[in-house]
């Protein structure tokens, strides 16, 4: 569904480049998780996938075609919803009125659905809503829209800890076959429970790009107290109770993915991967 | 791919008027405001005090021994005076949405907005230049007519309540280009007259087109900034005249015809490249640099 090949992209000839040869492939279905640390290029990614930047070098393809040239047959298949985003001073319902009529398959009820479990009406005006409540009402609208590709950037930022909750119940609910979102962020507790695929990034390069089912059937994370052996760890990080560990699954055990614990093991070891899959 | 899709483009300009109206109806009415307060400047005295001699003296030679006919000819004349000060706003209303035609993608979240917009780069290009020009003109009409009729339902109370203004800035706009207007009167050959309207239309039209190029490259400023780089390149050409003034006496003098004609050649090329650019960085905006002022 999204081909990026060979891509190199700077913001400015003296700035170092975000990417450099990078190179992902998305697949059409499902939640990817795409995460990094602040400054190693979620968004940047993002708005190239959106056609909002021109690469250097290379091609990001959605659908076969160039997004940089932001036609609209592709616009039309793809929604970003920004970190920042700025919304007109009008009612919710005029605002889905003005643009909806550009999303073929924009489904009203949907809409209405999204917003009554965000507790927003139609009538209430963009301009007069909280930063959290306009996060939600776009939320609503970029669900609505029903692309087949729907790109978030930061989308939990600005909401509460009880809409955080029904962000996911939404986003889980409005999920259809063959529609895929991407969800950047650094707040990985927010999606953990979401995500289908984890795609992670750092300094512009390719960390992991693995489905939750994989990385669970290989890796166990687990929580062990203070002073038991970890001699079969590939990474642990110290916590209040002991230690937390990332170790292969070699018995075969199910355990929950900690994304945070993943993301830590494969900064401080990029061949953590390679280690999990090797066979001894 | 079609470049241009009627409903879509319709759906792009019904976005574009209604997603602001709030704005837009404070634009409209920040023109009455101005209308206003030119209507207040021009006619204020002549109703308190009562016309000059000036206007009286001309109404007396225009209708002698008929002091009504008189009255109604100064008065006319009062208005026809004060059309330009309306025009040379309409003229700074025009040069103004033109600066502010891309105002809506001064901020990353407008850019992004607008840029993925389903729709060609062409339909949100021309919407937002068509509420900058035909819809300025439209709404400095509906400021102007409402100003007037303030004026002369306000200025009886003083004194005088004289006619419209709105009939003699028609006047003003057209006569300058009409075949017994001021321009035929300076340039009796045919062809130099049509020479002579095609140049002011151009220069017209260029003063548009840098506006409203200046206004997709600036993100800050981009009247005020236009407007000091257009005074400095006029200042910076007088003083290049000044200095090279005795090389160009010995250039050989052109007919009228000839120069009018490269002139308008000149200024078409300058035009059509212009709204070129400004077409082209419009296309390839970005949602992060690009512009020459980042935010």
């Amino acid at each position: 569904m999204i081909q990026i090949d060979h891509l190199s992209f700077a913001y400015g000839g003296r700035r170092p480049a975000v990417f450099s040869d990078f190179a992902l492939t998305l697949e059409s279905g499902g939640i990817y998780g795409l995460l990094g640390k602040n400054g190693t290029g979620k968004s940047t990614l993002l708005y190239l996938i959106a056609g909002l930047l021109r690469p250097g070098r290379g091609s990001v393809r959605f659908l076969g075609q160039e997004t940089r040239s932001r036609r609209p047959e592709l616009l039309e298949e793809l929604y970003l919803l920004p970190e920042e985003f700025t919304l007109p001073p009008v009612s919710l319902r005029r605002y889905a009125a003005l643009n909806a009529p550009f999303y073929p398959r924009f489904s009203a009820g949907l809409f209405a659905q999204c917003l009554r479990d965000f507790d927003l009406a139609p009538t209430d005006n963009l301009a007069e809503l909280s930063m959290g409540q306009r996060k939600k009402a776009i939320v609503s609208f970029a669900l609505a829209t029903n692309t087949r590709l729907l790109l978030m950037d930061e989308p939990t930022n600005g909401l509460d800890i009880p809409s955080k909750s029904q962000f996911r119940r939404v986003v889980a609910r409005s999920m259809t076959e063959g529609r895929t979102l991407v969800v950047s962020t650094h707040q990985v507790h927010d999606v953990e429970a979401l995500i289908d695929r984890v795609v992670m990034l750092d300094g512009g390069r390719l960390l992991l790009d693995r489905s939750v089912a994989d990385i669970c059937a290989r890796l166990c994370f687990e929580e062990r107290p203070a002073g038991s052996p970890v001699d079969d760890a590939l990474y642990v990080q110290p916590t209040v109770h002991g230690n937390a560990v990332v170790r292969r699954n070699d018995d075969g055990r199910d355990t929950p993915l900690d994304l945070e614990l993943l993301f830590g093991a494969l900064l401080e070891r990029p061949d953590l991967w390679e280690q999990a899959t090797d066979k001894r | 791919m079609k470049c241009f899709h009627l409903r879509r483009f319709g759906l792009v300009l019904r976005l574009d008027l209604l997603s602001g109206w709030k704005r837009n109806l404070r634009y409209v009415a920040s023109l009455y405001a101005g209308c206003l307060a030119i209507e207040f400047a021009n006619f204020y005295g002549p109703s308190r005090n009562g016309l000059s001699e000036h206007y009286l003296r001309l109404g007396e030679r225009a209708c002698p021994g008929q002091p009504d006919a008189a009255l109604a000819a100064a008065e006319r004349g009062l208005l026809a005076d004060n059309a330009p000060a309306f025009v040379a706003f309409l003229g700074f209303v025009l040069t103004l949405a033109a600066s502010a035609a891309f105002e809506n993608l001064r901020t990353k979240g407008g850019r992004t907005a607008y840029l993925t917009l389903p729709a060609t780069n062409t339909e949100k290009y021309l919407s937002r230049l068509l509420w900058a020009t035909v819809g300025a003109v439209i709404a400095f009409w509906i400021a102007f007519v409402a100003a007037d009729v303030t004026r002369m339902a306000l200025f009886p109370i003083l004194g005088h309540g004289y006619g419209s203004t709105v009939p003699y800035v028609f006047h003003e706009l057209t006569h300058f280009f009409s075949p017994d207007g001021y321009l035929n009167f300076h340039m009796p050959d045919a062809t130099e007259y049509l020479l002579g309207v095609a140049f002011l239309a151009e220069l017209l039209l260029l003063f548009h087109a840098v506006y409203l190029l200046c206004g997709t490259l600036l993100r800050r400023h981009p009247y005020l900034l236009t407007t000091l780089g257009l005074i400095a390149l006029g200042a910076l050409t007088v003083v290049l005249i000044d200095l090279y003034a005795q090389r160009l006496e010995r250039i050989p003098a052109f007919d009228p015809i000839t120069l009018l004609a490269v002139i308008d050649g000149v200024l078409f090329a300058a035009i059509v490249a212009c709204y070129a650019l400004s077409y082209r960085s419009f296309c390839r905006i970005q949602v992060v640099r690009h512009k020459w002022r980042r935010r």
